[in-house]
């Protein structure tokens, strides 16, 4: 009720900071994100689409729901930061923005006034693995939702002035984000230390630098190849008429062409054979923070869904081991938590402790391996098991309560594993996890040769505040 | 270094000249014409093309039961059966604001506290038993707020032991001292992770700049204010506030009224009611002139500006012309700040505002975070739209499309009745008719453009506006002192005398001209007295003029260095005169000239009173 405490990245046409910051973010959180999913025992039944190929490959995804008198769309393009080349980190990215700066028929920002005036919700966002553009309207507004994003797949009204703007918007996003915050540059350091293969070396963000150099022949060229409709997935979900909502949908997207499909990328990552460890001092933190990643884990696998269970009982909520290990028992920690990553390519199983005042990081560190240790000689506690059960199953359901909610997991699904039905399926995969599958992933990924250990620590004072004037 | 105070004020010095009472008599035509109106949509091109249905669809919000338990307890249900999931509230209806400043943080700690163990529960079981039914059981309360809250969510199926556990900790605490105390540590060791974001140390000098001493501008605790709270308070904060009959429980989800109300009485019914001490509020302070706030956070790479007015208490009749104003503002990224700092000049990721009103006076908001190059021109910018939405009345085209955006959203509530049930909550709180919610669209279509003027023009009030910037001093210290007068503070909160003007060396000639001057002319009739009270309002330096034919206006003020420079008007003896005052400041000592179209030159030397 008093003034709240909010930084806001509303409208950020951005990455969500999670996406920027995957190796980092506290891992509850991603392994929550990653969850969203819809089961057919827990809630009132299977999510029913009709699953279609327009002509010129766009596919499309159409779930009826009158349950409220709006729509939803989710627009996955199939590129992310994991496309980037040397030289141009940052521009998957940067080039969402562009897709608010007009196009032949919707002028610079009109999008953003069309969708507010008339009552609704937009934003992108764009992680390693995909950009994705969305929107929820009232019910009415069917045609505009449609031709909004009809009209930028077709074709931008790319200026030399607009990619400037834009430019400063990004990078002033990313000073917010990384540059301006405490362990920002940190996490950026992370994900570099941690991988080998550029695809998920670099930040989503990107360099400054990078951001710099891009060209408008560089979004004309990357316009070209990825924002075809063979390599996006669209999801409309609703209060509409399936029948008339295709016809619609033709109408708008089908007389943009396709193009040859984009090369693949090869994420593979080289096998880790030691531990590799980093230290940065940080003049912006005032108290230390401790990460530890483990590579390698594909998405989508039974090892995955093990090790988001793992990442619950080790570090998801109060009742977590680290939780009360660490912040509560032993008191070296003001937080700690754990989870998986999941993506198609190699993801990253994370843990993270803000070390509390006076504790020493190696002795957070050294609780933390006695942690995993346990969790690969022994079996977790039954209600351990059941507690991950029902935070999975709890969040698959409550991301079904809105329209956009089950249109980006649609769509998600779709990018990443081409298959709609994990959003009916996944919950199933999870139930499916045994105390034998968590032990064995334990053994399996967390080992030491197999880890990228960060520590941030405050940089001492004087050096940071003699600058100051006095 | 050039510095002008009144850079904002250039064009339009002698419209706006004089004092905040002037200011606010304004005539909108004189400042338009003096002034070219802008386009009504900055950094965006409207081609008007795409097909829109111009229907705005009417929902009707669905209503929650509401009943009363006889011990007093009220309850509102609002069934949703759309999943098999439920979320719960015990509002208590006293919070932070029941607190003394001596207390301050006890309706805080209580409900935190509530979690950390029962009669029959310690912390852990609870713990464990909360995830293990996948459930969330949160408590907490403001520092200033009007009431705590107990919530908790769950599967419909785990209904029954989610409301246990709830009920547990809501009517059963034992406020464990040795967890307690873990608790306070921790959270005293946070306070330096906030402390090293730029977010949390603007919105914390914010508070204060805008409350003062009020308990509104409580925004964090102290590790000494964390200290003063025992368990013996929590136990007595929850003995006399926590009571049925000062509660609010509140439903939504997969549940039939009828079951629930069983439930209720069956869990809650031995509840015993009791005299709970009403909570009085103190009026909000008037703000002092306008001022620049700095918090010098050394390596900032961006400056986050915060730009406040007070405003109004909840149900003061300007709510939705202020609603308008803010949505035409800041409110989103069609609003005229996103698409002038970000979309037009590239300045900040987002520019918005916002404002609140509770039982006390709230305030108006306009936050962006910009790199620090800019700071001047973002500065000048939000400077530039609070002027404008007072001296122009908004455009009818862009008001519509401001009506429409708030009233156009309604529709999407559907989806989350959460905040239906949040609505009927706040209407409790402040006594809101029973209409009130069903109206809202039809409240805010009847602003108009004038209403939106005229409470631009009383609650932004220039010459009070106050600004909180949290970056590096050495490179901004001074940019912002072309704004106004500058009062500065360390990230710990410290007032700091020097960065504003250590990074020059050169004197704050903004702040020291200030003041009240005595001085002595020499004219050609002989030395005359003359009395200068010259003040900052807004970034307007000027003041008033004593003199023995009677009393000037100054106006225009100007500091480059030492050198100062005024205009003077008055009336004497039914004649105008204009006259302008040049100076050079030297410490407490001030000497120039007067000049006036066809007058001698006056000389004049002088000395600022302590």
């Amino acid at each position: 009720m008093s003034i709240t405490y909010r930084i806001r990245h509303r409208f950020g046409c951005a990455l969500l900071l999670a996406a920027l910051l995957t190796p980092n973010l506290p891992a509850s959180a991603q392994s929550k994100a990653q969850s969203k999913t819809v089961s057919g025992k827990a809630s009132s039944g299977l999510v029913k689409f009709q699953d279609l190929k327009l002509k010129n490959g766009l596919r499309i995804l159409l779930v009826e729901d009158h349950s409220a008198p709006v729509i939803s769309l989710a627009l996955n393009y199939d590129v992310g930061s994991r496309n980037e080349k040397k030289g141009r980190t940052g521009f998957a990215h940067l080039f969402e923005h562009m897709m608010f700066q007009g196009s032949e028929n919707v002028g610079k920002s009109e999008h953003f006034i069309l969708i507010d005036t008339n009552g609704g919700q937009m934003n992108g966002t764009t992680n390693e693995e995909r950009t994705l553009y969305f929107e929820t309207l009232p019910a009415n507004q069917l045609d505009l939702l449609l031709f909004l994003e009809a009209d930028r797949m077709k074709g931008l009204d790319i200026s030399k002035e607009n990619l400037d703007n834009q430019r400063n918007a990004v990078q002033e996003e990313r000073r917010l984000g990384l540059d301006n915050q405490p362990y920002g540059v940190f996490r950026e350091k992370f994900g570099e230390t941690m991988y080998d293969n550029f695809a998920y070396k670099h930040s989503v963000i990107g360099s400054m630098e990078d951001l710099n150099a891009a060209s408008v022949e560089d979004v004309k060229e990357f316009f070209r190849i990825y924002y075809a409709p063979n390599n996006a997935v669209l999801a409309l979900v609703g209060d509409f008429k399936p029948a008339e909502a295709l016809a619609k949908i033709k109408k708008y997207f089908e007389v943009i062409p396709a193009q040859p499909a984009p090369a693949k990328v090869d994420a593979t990552e080289p096998a880790q054979t030691a531990e590799r460890r980093f230290t940065v001092e940080d003049p912006l933190a005032q108290l230390a923070l401790l990460n530890i990643g483990y590579k390698g884990i594909i998405g989508n696998t039974p090892d995955a869904y093990a090790l988001q269970m793992l990442g619950t009982v080790l570090g998801g909520g109060q009742s977590s081991r680290l939780y009360q290990k660490l912040v509560r028992e032993k008191q070296m920690a003001l937080s700690a938590f754990s989870g998986l990553n999941a993506r198609r390519g190699p993801g990253a199983f994370q843990i993270s402790a803000n070390i509390a005042p006076g504790k020493k990081a190696e002795d957070v560190e050294a609780v933390i391996y006695e942690e995993i240790a346990l969790l690969q000689k022994e079996p977790i506690a039954d209600w351990e098991l059941e507690k991950a059960k029902q935070f999975a199953k709890r969040s698959a359901i409550q991301s079904r309560q809105s329209s956009l909610g089950l249109a980006i997991n649609l769509v998600e699904a779709v990018t990443a594993y081409n298959d709609p039905n994990l959003v009916n399926t996944r919950i199933d995969k999870l139930m499916a996890v045994t105390k034998e599958d968590v032990q064995r992933v334990a053994q399996k990924y967390l080992q030491a040769s197999q880890r990228t250990v960060g520590l941030a620590i405050p940089k001492p004072r004087g050096a940071a505040s003699a600058g100051a004037a006095r | 270094m050039k510095k002008t105070i009144s850079r904002f004020y250039g064009m339009l010095g002698c419209v706006l000249m004089l004092t905040a009472l002037a200011a606010l008599c304004v005539s909108p035509a004189l400042a338009q014409g003096q002034q070219p109106a802008r386009p009504s949509t900055k950094g965006a091109v409207i081609k008007g093309k795409a097909p829109v249905s111009k229907d705005v669809l009417k929902v009707k919000l669905p209503k929650p039961y509401e009943t009363k338990l006889a011990n007093g307890l009220q309850v509102l249900i609002l069934e949703d059966h759309k999943l098999p999931t439920f979320s719960m509230q015990m509002v208590i209806l006293s919070g932070g604001l029941a607190n003394s400043d001596e207390q301050v943080g006890t309706a805080q700690y209580t409900a935190t506290m509530l979690r950390e163990g029962t009669k029959t529960r310690d912390s852990k079981k609870i713990s464990e038993q909360v995830d293990q039914l996948g459930a969330s059981l949160t408590a907490n309360s403001g520092l200033a707020s009007l009431s705590s809250s107990v919530s908790a969510s769950g599967l419909t199926d785990n209904f029954d032991p989610i409301l246990e556990l709830f009920a547990d900790v809501l009517l059963n605490p034992s406020f464990p001292a040795d967890d307690f105390n873990k608790l306070k540590q921790r959270n005293i060791a946070t306070i330096r992770l906030q402390r090293a974001q730029a977010g949390f140390l603007a919105f914390e000098r914010f508070n204060k700049v805008m409350y003062g001493n009020h308990p509104g501008g409580r925004a964090a605790l102290s590790a000494e204010q964390i200290n003063r709270i025992t368990p013996d308070t929590l136990k007595a904060f929850h003995a006399t506030y926590y009571k049925p009959n000062n509660a609010i429980f509140a439903i939504v989800g997969d549940v039939k009224p009828a079951e629930i109300v069983a439930k209720l009485e069956k869990t809650f019914g031995a509840w015993q009611r009791g005299d709970v001490p009403a909570t009085t509020i103190p009026s909000v302070p008037d703000l002092g002139p306008a001022k620049i706030t700095l918090i010098d956070r050394p390596g900032s790479v961006q400056t986050n500006l915060l730009v406040g007015a007070q405003t109004i208490t909840r149900t003061d009749p300007d709510y939705f012309a202020l609603e308008m104003m803010n949505q035409v503002i800041g409110g989103g990224a069609s609003a005229r700040l996103f698409l002038n700092l970000r979309e037009d000049k590239g300045y900040t990721y987002g520019a918005y505002s916002s404002v609140s009103s509770f039982k006390y006076r709230g305030v108006f908001q306009a936050n962006t975070e910009v790199r620090t190059d800019v700071t001047k021109g973002s500065m000048e910018e939000l400077r530039n739209e609070l002027k404008r939405i007072r001296e122009e009345k908004v455009p009818a085209e862009e008001f519509e499309r401001a009506q429409r955006t708030i009233v156009g959203g309604w529709a999407l509530q559907l989806e989350f009745p959460q905040s239906v049930l949040q609505n009927a909550i706040t209407s409790k709180i402040y006594n809101l008719p029973a209409d009130y919610w069903d109206t809202y669209p039809q409240k805010i279509a009847a602003v108009t453009p004038d209403d939106v003027q005229r409470v631009a023009q009383k609650y932004l009030d220039l010459n009070k506006l106050q600004i909180v910037a949290v970056g590096d001093a050495k490179k901004i210290a001074d940019v912002l002192k072309e704004f106004g007068p500058v009062e500065a503070f360390d990230v710990e909160g410290k007032p700091l005398r020097g960065p504003a003007t250590a990074a020059t060396g050169a004197t704050n000639a903004g702040a020291d001209i200030v003041g009240t001057w005595q001085l002595t002319a020499d004219t050609p009739d002989g030395a005359m007295q003359l009395k200068a009270v010259i003040k900052m309002n807004g970034t307007e330096l000027g003041g008033t003029l004593d003199t023995p034919l009677g009393l000037a206006q100054i106006t225009n003020g100007a500091v480059n260095g030492n050198d100062v420079k005024f205009r003077i008007k008055g009336d004497f003896g039914g004649q105008t005169i204009v006259a302008d005052l040049t100076g050079k400041l030297d410490g407490g000592t001030l000497k120039g000239q007067i000049n006036a179209d066809g007058l001698p030159t006056v000389s004049f030397t002088g000395k600022k009173e302590k």
